[in-house]
């Protein structure tokens, strides 16, 4: 299902260097690892309650904010649980939370790993 | 970057604070100032407080989503021109489409890298920019067109898209010209004006040319304004495809209007509202441009003469003679609009110089304007109630038609003036078609008569005496005045001659009184030499009709001061059988101021003997063709016999007028006639020469007065 991609494209982080602003990348990345688990949690909540539009809104935005600091393949995942939101496939959507977190997980390592975030 | 677009300041709108932060720095590295909301409603109320140059806008954000946001925006007075990108995600093909359905300017997908979304940014404002200064351009422009009542409309001749400057709307009365095709306009013009405009149109596109013309339109609230409408057709789009037209109208309303108010006053009297000289030409003009193509439309013209008007409203004075004229006017258009006149195509004329003109055209025969003209010369001679008294006009009138005549207007009006000359002769209500011959002795009598007018403002005309001698004591007892004009290049002017131009046209009303208060003036002076030497003055017909002649009488004794029995009136029989009601009146007001009245030309006409006892008569001058024969005719003799023996009888004086020789003077002296005059005595002299004349006879003894009568008469 999924396409062996790269957990972390070094290339976002270029990107918002070359903004040329000291220390943005890690505000930014603290900024995301903060924000990312509240996105998580309302995933779960969203299919504990069945809310297809709270869903595909934390899914959405979780797959922005990972893109934009390079998270590929946890974008990827956040990309196909809310086109399946979309297509009304809700129960699918739900099968993807553990793929989330998995993800999520690698992701945040990977991130520790390149210096710019800290290891929960 | 330069100072102006450092200061521009850029809203942010995500709920993903991570995406606010990069793109927030990526900006404001640019030199953006950046303000960021995290969803829409935040962001509404911040755009509306003011101070956003340019938005950037999520989609997928709680309580409204971008596409909300964006056509909230463009729905408020503040947001139709703010720029506004839309982040759209790589996944959402349908989000492009739907960004720009609800107005955004552009949209870039979320992944973009930060520092191209920032210089996105700094083309789109760039393009708002221009867009700005190209709207300020624009509305500076549709303020000129509303100032001008000016506008431009371009459209496609096969229908569809078109432009339109909002004062188009303005000028069709419309709420809005969005949207003006060709037929929607010309179902706005007026139906006589359709087929002009659609012929116009057409031919332009044929030609790929020019069109431009004056049409009018009808307002939805039926109001109609002339529009100046202008156009080019030509492909005009960048590529040059599409077949186009641009129509230029402006609302001419205002200049027709003062356009025709100017024609009407230069083809119009200002005064009676009826066409002028000018006017009457031009109606006349088109009668026989139309009667060219047809020989059922005849064209005929009618002058007539509102004899005494001009002397009548001379006397009213300005306001009373504004309320005569009109009363004039007023009259011919109530004719004209009488059923009966159905003929043709009519118009009455104020030719001035108390001319009025009744043209007809389209006529079938030129003799249909005669029972018109008929009826407009009863119109014209009842009375005209004016300052509490009445007032009567003569309408002679003369007819020219282009059938009998030239055919140019001026020579047909001119045709019909001359014809009325000769009418006038024959009375008020006289009426005279126009004949070649007239011309001759009519173009004379018209030259005459306006140099008489002429003459009358420069002194030409001037009062001649010629002595009375009474036959028994050869004593100067009186002098009769007369009226002569000494024309600048012609000379003399027969005094028969002038006098009855002068009695046709009603100068004689003028002529008459100073003639008058001249003969009174000179009498008075003469006093002092020649105590009590009368003054005999002339009064034609139409002075003894006035009643405004008994003013003009009293003015003249009074100014002059002479004593009314030096003075007397000689008037000729048949002013008596004319007017002799009216004449007695006035002959009884003369007498009752002591002036005397002399019978001229006695013997001549009825010689009824009743005038002399029914009229209050002093004098009779017999005949001058009486006197010529008297020593050579025997009934000649018998007739001045019987005259002096029957006026002595009846207690009037006699006097002979003509008198050329010694032999006829002691004929009548020998008759008992009191008085005579003539060449034998003394001609006609100037004042100067009369008093020289009069020194010498006075001077000399009784004697020698034959001899110098006859020298004298010989100088």
């Amino acid at each position: 299902m999924l396409k062996p991609q790269p957990i972390l494209d070094p290339a976002a982080h270029d990107a918002i260097r070359a903004i040329g602003q000291a220390a943005l990348l890690s505000r930014v990345v603290a900024l995301y690892l903060g924000e990312s688990p509240k996105l998580i949690e309302a995933l779960r909540s969203a299919v504990a309650t069945n809310d297809g539009e709270a869903l595909q809104r934390a899914a959405h935005t979780l797959k922005s904010s990972s893109r934009g600091l390079g998270g590929i393949r946890l974008g990827a995942v956040c990309a196909e649980c809310e086109s399946r939101v979309r297509a009304g496939r809700l129960a699918e959507a739900a099968q993807l939370l553990d793929a989330v977190d998995q993800e999520y997980a690698l992701f945040e390592q990977a991130l520790a790993i390149t210096g710019v975030g800290a290891v929960a | 970057m330069d100072e102006l677009t450092q200061s521009e300041c850029v809203l942010l709108v995500d709920d993903d604070p991570t995406a606010r932060l990069i793109a927030g720095a990526a900006l404001e590295s640019e030199g953006f100032r950046v303000e960021s909301c995290s969803n829409g409603l935040e962001a509404l109320t911040r755009l509306e407080a003011g101070g956003i140059d340019c938005v950037l806008l999520d989609v997928v954000m709680p309580y409204m989503d971008g596409f909300e946001v964006c056509a909230a925006i463009r729905a408020t007075t503040w947001g139709a021109f703010l720029p506004i990108l839309m982040l759209t995600s790589l996944e959402d093909a349908e989000a492009t489409a739907r960004a720009y359905e609800v107005g955004a300017n552009d949209f870039a997908p979320k992944t973009t890298n930060a520092l191209l979304l920032a210089r996105r940014v700094q083309f789109l404002l760039r393009a708002k920019s221009t867009a700005d200064s190209l709207r300020a351009s624009e509305r500076r422009l549709q303020r000129a067109q509303q100032i001008a009542r000016l506008g431009h409309w371009e459209w496609l001749p096969g229908g569809g898209r078109a432009a339109v400057s909002e004062s188009v709307g303005q000028i069709l009365g419309l709420e809005s010209g969005a949207n003006l095709d060709f037929e929607r306009f010309c179902s706005q013009v007026h139906p006589a004006d359709v087929e002009m405009l659609r012929a116009a149109v057409e031919q332009a596109i044929g030609e790929l040319g020019r069109f431009g013309l004056d049409h009018r339109i009808v307002q939805p609230g039926g109001q109609v304004r002339v529009l100046r409408h202008e156009g080019i057709v030509g492909r005009m789009d960048a590529s040059r495809s599409q077949l186009t037209v641009l129509s230029i109208i402006y609302d001419i309303t205002e200049r027709r209007r003062a356009e025709e108010r100017l024609e009407f006053l230069a083809y119009h009297d200002e005064v009676t509202g009826l066409a002028n000289r000018v006017g009457c030409l031009e109606f006349l003009a088109e009668g026989l441009r139309r009667s060219g193509a047809d020989s059922n439309r005849k064209v005929a013209v009618a002058v007539l003469e509102l004899a005494g008007f001009r002397h009548v409203s001379n006397t009213l004075g300005d306001r009373r003679g504004i309320e005569l004229v009109r009363a004039v006017a007023a009259r011919l258009a109530d004719v004209l609009r009488s059923p009966a006149t159905s003929v043709g195509d009519l118009r009455v004329a104020w030719l001035g110089s108390e001319r009025v003109a009744l043209a007809g055209i389209g006529l079938e025969d030129p003799e249909h304007i005669l029972p018109i003209l008929r009826r407009v010369q009863t119109a014209l001679t009842q009375p005209f109630p004016i300052a509490g008294a009445e007032v009567q006009f003569g309408a002679p009138a003369g007819v020219a038609s282009a059938e009998e005549s030239a055919r140019d207007p001026e020579t047909l009006l001119i045709n019909a003036a001359t014809a009325m000359l000769h009418a006038r002769r024959n009375g008020p209500l006289a009426c005279m078609f126009f004949a070649e011959p007239m011309n001759a002795s009519a173009a004379r009598r018209l030259a005459l008569e306006s140099d008489l007018r002429r003459g009358l403002g420069r002194d030409e005309l001037w009062v001649a005496y010629q002595p009375r001698i009474e036959l028994k004591g050869r004593r100067l007892v009186g002098v009769e005045a007369l009226a002569r004009w000494t024309h600048p290049w012609q000379g003399p002017i027969r005094p028969e001659e002038f006098i009855k131009i002068a009695e046709e046209c009603g100068l004689i009303h003028e002529i008459g009184a100073r003639v008058l208060r001249r003969a009174c003036a000179d009498a008075a002076a003469w006093q002092d030499r020649f105590p009590g030497v009368a003054v005999s003055v002339n009064l034609s017909g139409a002075q003894l009709r006035n009643i405004d002649f008994l003013r003009v009488l009293d003015g003249a004794l009074a100014d002059s001061g002479l004593d009314p029995r030096l003075l007397e009136l000689e008037i000729t029989e048949s002013l008596l059988v004319d007017n002799s009601e009216a004449a007695a009146r006035i002959l009884a007001e003369i007498c009752t101021r002591g002036v005397r009245v002399a019978l001229d030309d006695f013997g001549t006409g009825y010689s009824a003997l009743s005038y002399l006892r029914r009229f209050p008569i002093h004098v009779v001058k017999i005949d001058r063709s009486f006197v010529r024969d008297v020593l050579s005719s025997p009934e000649a003799a018998t007739l001045v016999r019987a005259i002096v023996a029957l006026t002595h009888s009846i207690g009037l004086h006699s006097v002979a007028e003509g008198v050329e020789s010694l032999e006829q003077s002691q004929r009548l002296a020998s008759y008992g006639c009191d008085e005579a005059q003539g060449f034998y005595f003394c001609k006609p002299r100037s004042v100067a020469g009369f008093l020289a004349w009069a020194e010498s006879w006075q001077a000399a003894g009784d004697e020698t007065r034959e001899h110098r009568a006859l020298t004298l008469q010989n100088r």
